[in-house]
C-alpha cells in the first residue's frame, strides 16, 4: 500500500470527528460564550443586589421547591402502583405517562387553562351541577398546578424505572399488601426509592426552575416571573443585554449547582445493593382504583378539551390566517432535525474514537445543551445577530433548535455504538477496508434505528420549541408555538386549540413512529 | 421504520408547493409592512378591516404584524434598526421614550383637522383616549369611586391591572396615578395594588380579555370601552368609571420609518388611516379619532367625559420614564 492512499483513509475520520465538535462548538459554545460575556460588573452587582432581582431569584427558587415537591406527592404512588401492581389498561396507562415528555409547555399550559380556568369546562361542569365556580388561574396556587401536572407523571415514570431496575423481593411486595401500610412504607420502601425519587425531584426542580411558557401564561406579572422569563423581557422589552446576560450567569450558576447535587446523588443511588428475585405484583385496591382515575383524569381531560374547543368554524378560521407558521414550523423542524443528528453522527463519532477521561469529557461537553436553558440559548442567538446586524430567520432558528436537541441524539447513538463489537471494524481494517467504508458499510447500517430515532425525536423538539424562538424571531416570522402563545395571550382559545390539536397530532404521530422504531431496536 | 420515512416524505411534500407560493408572494413589489399592538390586529380590533378596506381601494397588499404589547414593538424596531421589514408603525403613544428621529417627517392630506398634530415630528396623531376604570355593572357589588377606593379591602382580587413595562396603557396608568398623587403616594398605591388586584396582565387585550371571560369586575381600559359594548353586544353592562382624582389623556400616533423604502405607499396607507379610516378607528379600536372631521357613531354617548383631565394640553415629560418604571417594580414586589 503506496503512502498517499494511507492518507486519504487517514482523511475521513479527520474531518469527519472534528467537523462535528467544530461546528457543535460555532452555533453552541462559542454564542453562548459571547452572550454571558456581555454582562458587566454593574449589571452582575445588580442583579445580585436589587430587591427585584432578588425577589425573581426566591420565586423561581421557591415555585420550582414546591412543584417539585408536590410532583413527588402525587407521583410516587402512582410509582408504586406502576411497579408493584399489574391491572389492564397498564401499558396504555404507561405511555399516557411519558406525554410530558413529549408534549410542548405550550400545550399544556393551553389546555390547563381551557380546563381549569374561571370559565373553563371544570368550572362549566362544576356550575350546572353545584351552583360553584372555583378559581385556580392567575395566582401562585396556579403555577404550582400546573407545574404539578406536567411533572408528576415524570415522577411516576423515572420512579418506577428505577423500581423495575433494582427489583423487589417477595417479602417487599407482601408487606405493601398488608395493612400497615404506612409502617412498610417508610421502613422498607421509602429508603429503596429514596435515591430515584431524589432525582426524579431534581428534574422536576430544573425544569420548573427554567419554566417559561407556564409562567408566561398564568403568571408574567413582576411577582410571579422566573429567571428565564425576566431575561426574555430584559431582551427584548427592556433591550437591556448586559442584564439579560447577567441573569443568564444567575440562572445557569443556580442550574449547575442543583446538577452538583444531582451526580452526587446518582453516584450513591448506584452504589445501592440489588437483591433482585423475581418481582411479584398484586391486584389493585379500592384505592388505588380511585387514585389512577382520579390522575388519569388530571392528566388526559385538559388534553382532551384543546381537542374538544377546536371544534368550531371560526377556530379554523383563525387558524387558517396562520398557516404560513406551519410552514415555517415544519422547514424549521426538518433542517434542524437533520442538522442535529449530523452533527450527533459526527460527534458520536469522536467519541467512539476517544477513550478514557477525554471520551468522557467530551461527552460531558456534547451534552451540556441539556443543561443550559433554551431562553439562554436564544437569547445567545439574539445577542450575536445583534451585534452582527442581521435578523434571525428561519436558518438561524433551525441552528439554534438542532443545538438544543444535538445532545439528544449524541446519547442515543453513543448509547448503541458501544454496544457494536469492536472486532467487526477491526477485521475490515485488517482485510484493507478504508476508514471511510468502516463508517458506511459497517456503523452506519447498524445505527440506523438510532439515527432514525435522533431525526424524529429532534423534528418533536423542534416542532414544539417556544423559549429559544420566542426570544430570537422577529415578530414577522413565527410558528405552530408562537402563534398558540400568541393566541392564548390574545384569548382567542379556539384558535389556539386549533393549532394546538395540529401541533399534538405532529407530536403524536412522530412519537408513535418514533417508539416502533424504538422497538425495533431492541 | 418504513413508516418514518413516509411520513418524512410527506412533510417534504406538503412543504413544497407552500413555499413555492410564499416566494411568488415575495415578488409582488406593490406590499408594504405595518406593525401594531395586538389589540390593534386582532379579530376584534381594527386592522384586518382597514387592511382589507385599503387593499380594496388601491391593490396595495399590506402585510399586517401584531405585536403583544407596544413597547417590545418599539424595541424591536430599534433592534432591526435599518433592516428593520415594516414601513409603517403604529400605536405608540405619548407616554412611551421614544426615538423621534427614526421617523421621517411629512404632512398628511388632513393636518389642519388633527387633533395634537406637531408638524415638526415624524409622529402623526391617529386616535385619542383617556384612561378608566371599567366596572362590570352586573358584579354584585358597589362601584368604586377613587383610586385609593380601589386599594380597600371589598376590592380584594377584583381588579386587573397592566404592567408599564410592557404595554402602553400599563404605562399610561402608572403616569395617571403618579399625575393624580404624586410619586410618594402613587408608588404606596402600586404597592397596595400588588396585593389587592386579581393580577397584573402583560397586555392590554390579555387584561380586557380576563374581564369580559368574567375573571374580576374591573379593569384598566380607557372611558370609550363602553362604546364598544354598545354597538358590538348590544349591551351596557360594562361602565367606565369617573375617578374623584381626576383622569389621564393618551395620544396614539403612528410613523412612517425613515429605513422605509416605500415611503409613497406608506403615506398612502397612514392618510387613508387618518380619513376613511378614522370610523373604523372609532368604532373597533373605540378611541376618540383624531380628526375632528369625523363624525362619530351614535353609541359615543356611552364614553364617559371625565370632568377633570390631569395632563390636558401638557406635553407628557418621558424623560424621567426610566426611574418611574425602576421605583414601579420595586414597589410591587415589596
Amino acid at each position: 500500500m503506496d503512502k498517499g492512499c494511507r492518507k486519504v483513509k487517514q482523511l475521513f475520520p479527520r474531518l469527519f470527528s472534528t467537523g462535528g465538535i467544530v461546528l457543535y462548538s460555532l452555533i453552541f459554545t462559542l454564542p453562548l460564550l459571547i452572550t454571558l460575556l456581555q454582562t458587566n460588573l454593574g449589571s452582575l452587582r445588580e442583579a445580585v443586589s436589587n430587591s427585584y432581582y432578588l425577589h425573581i431569584l426566591r420565586f423561581s427558587f421557591t415555585q420550582a421547591l414546591l412543584s417539585a415537591l408536590l410532583s413527588l406527592a402525587v407521583g410516587i404512588p402512582g410509582a408504586l402502583i406502576m411497579s408493584y401492581r399489574s391491572f389492564r389498561f397498564k401499558r396504555q396507562l404507561k405511555a399516557l405517562f411519558y406525554l410530558p415528555f413529549i408534549l410542548p409547555p405550550i400545550l399544556v399550559v393551553l389546555g390547563f387553562v381551557i380546563f381549569y380556568g374561571n370559565s373553563g369546562y371544570l368550572n362549566k361542569i362544576l356550575f350546572s351541577l353545584f351552583g360553584v365556580k372555583i378559581k385556580i388561574l392567575y395566582s401562585f396556587t396556579a403555577v404550582l398546578l400546573a407545574h404539578t401536572f406536567y411533572n408528576f407523571p415524570i415522577v411516576i415514570t423515572l420512579v418506577s424505572n428505577s423500581i423495575n431496575k433494582l427489583g423487589h423481593s417477595c417479602e417487599e411486595a407482601a408487606l405493601v399488601d398488608g395493612a400497615s401500610a404506612w409502617k412498610s412504607f417508610t421502613s422498607i420502601i421509602l429508603p429503596r426509592i429514596l435515591p430515584s425519587a431524589l432525582s426524579a425531584a431534581i428534574i422536576v426542580f430544573l425544569y420548573c426552575f427554567t419554566s417559561f411558557a407556564i409562567i408566561l401564561v398564568l403568571g408574567g406579572g413582576p411577582q410571579l416571573t422566573t429567571l428565564e422569563v425576566e431575561i426574555y423581557r430584559q431582551a427584548r422589552i427592556s433591550s437591556n443585554i448586559p442584564m439579560a446576560s447577567a441573569l443568564s450567569i444567575l440562572s445557569t450558576v443556580t442550574v449547575v449547582i442543583v446538577l452538583l447535587i444531582n451526580s452526587a446523588v446518582e453516584n450513591r443511588s448506584s452504589e445501592y445493593e440489588t437483591d433482585y428475585s423475581g418481582v411479584r405484583v398484586s391486584r389493585l385496591s379500592f384505592v388505588e382504583r380511585i387514585y389512577l382515575t382520579l390522575v388519569t383524569l388530571f392528566v388526559s381531560l385538559p388534553l382532551l378539551s384543546i381537542f374538544i374547543k377546536s371544534f368550531s368554524a371560526s377556530a379554523w378560521k383563525s387558524a387558517a390566517r396562520v398557516i404560513g407558521s406551519a410552514v415555517n414550523s415544519l422547514g424549521i423542524a426538518l433542517v434542524s432535525a437533520v442538522v442535529s443528528t449530523l452533527l450527533a453522527l459526527s460527534l458520536s463519532y469522536l467519541i467512539s474514537l476517544s477513550s478514557g477521561r477525554r471520551k468522557g469529557l467530551i461527552m460531558t461537553y456534547c451534552t451540556l445543551p441539556m443543561v443550559t436553558s433554551s431562553v439562554i440559548l436564544g437569547l445567545s442567538y439574539y445577542v450575536v445577530s445583534r451585534s452582527f446586524g442581521f435578523l434571525p430567520g428561519f436558518f438561524l432558528l433551525a441552528l439554534s433548535h438542532g443545538a438544543l436537541s444535538a445532545p439528544f441524539g449524541v446519547r442515543t447513538i453513543t448509547s448503541v455504538w458501544k454496544d457494536i463489537p469492536p472486532e467487526l471494524a477491526e477485521s475490515a481494517r485488517t482485510s484493507g477496508a478504508a476508514e471511510s467504508t468502516v463508517f458506511f458499510k459497517i456503523h452506519l447500517p447498524l445505527l440506523k434505528p438510532a439515527v432514525l430515532s435522533c431525526l424524529m425525536f429532534s423534528f418533536a423538539i423542534s416542532m414544539g420549541e417556544l423559549n429559544a424562538t420566542m426570544i430570537l424571531s422577529p415578530s414577522s416570522f413565527t410558528t405552530i408555538p408562537l402563534q398558540i402563545y400568541r393566541m392564548v395571550a390574545a384569548y382567542n382559545y379556539e384558535g389556539a386549540c386549533a393549532l394546538g390539536s395540529v401541533l399534538c397530532l405532529i407530536c403524536f404521530s412522530v412519537f408513535f413512529v418514533f417508539s416502533r422504531d424504538g422497538e425495533d431496536l431492541s | 421504520m418504513k413508516k418514518s420515512f413516509i411520513i418524512l416524505s410527506l412533510f417534504a411534500l406538503l412543504l413544497f408547493p407552500v413555499l413555492a407560493q410564499s416566494v411568488a408572494e415575495k415578488a409582488q413589489t406593490k406590499e408594504i409592512t405595518v406593525y401594531a399592538y395586538d389589540s390593534f390586529t386582532s379579530d376584534w380590533g381594527p386592522g384586518q378591516a382597514l387592511v382589507e378596506a385599503f387593499e380594496a381601494k388601491t391593490g396595495t397588499k399590506v402585510n399586517l404584524i401584531g405585536y403583544p404589547g407596544a413597547v417590545e414593538m418599539l424595541s424591536q424596531v430599534e433592534f432591526e434598526g435599518k433592516n428593520c421589514k415594516a414601513d409603517v408603525v403604529i400605536g405608540i403613544s405619548d407616554t412611551m421614550a421614544c426615538d423621534e428621529s427614526m421617523f421621517t417627517v411629512w404632512q398628511p392630506d388632513c393636518y389642519e383637522n388633527l387633533e395634537g398634530y406637531n408638524p415638526e415630528s415624524g409622529l402623526i396623531p391617529f386616535d385619542y383616549g383617556i384612561f378608566a376604570f371599567v366596572f362590570n355593572s352586573r358584579a354584585n357589588m358597589i362601584a368604586p369611586k377613587s383610586l385609593e377606593d380601589l386599594t380597600g379591602e371589598g376590592f380584594k382580587n377584583m381588579v386587573i391591572l397592566i404592567d408599564p413595562r410592557t404595554s402602553s396603557v400599563g404605562l399610561g396608568c402608572l403616569m395617571w396615578t403618579i399625575e393624580a398623587m404624586g410619586e410618594e403616594k402613587a408608588m404606596q398605591w402600586w404597592q397596595a395594588m400588588a396585593e389587592n388586584a386579581l393580577t397584573v396582565s402583560s397586555s392590554w387585550s390579555n387584561a380586557y380579555g380576563l374581564f369580559t371571560e368574567g375573571e374580576a369586575p374591573l379593569v384598566l381600559s380607557y372611558t370609550t370601552s363602553p362604546v364598544y359594548h354598545a354597538m358590538w353586544d348590544g349591551h351596557n353592562d360594562f361602565v367606565a368609571l369617573e375617578f374623584s382624582e381626576g383622569h389621564y389623556m393618551t395620544t396614539e400616533y403612528m410613523g412612517i420609518l425613515e429605513t422605509s423604502t416605500k415611503k409613497d405607499l406608506a403615506k398612502e396607507f397612514c392618510n387613508f388611516i387618518l380619513t376613511e379610516g378614522q370610523s373604523k378607528i372609532a368604532t373597533d379600536n373605540t378611541m376618540f379619532p383624531a380628526n375632528r372631521t369625523t363624525v362619530l357613531p351614535e353609541a359615543f354617548e356611552w364614553a364617559l367625559m371625565p370632568e377633570k383631565i390631569l395632563n390636558e394640553n401638557v406635553k407628557t415629560d418621558t424623560s424621567q420614564i426610566d426611574r418611574y418604571i425602576d421605583l414601579w417594580t420595586k414597589a410591587v414586589v415589596k
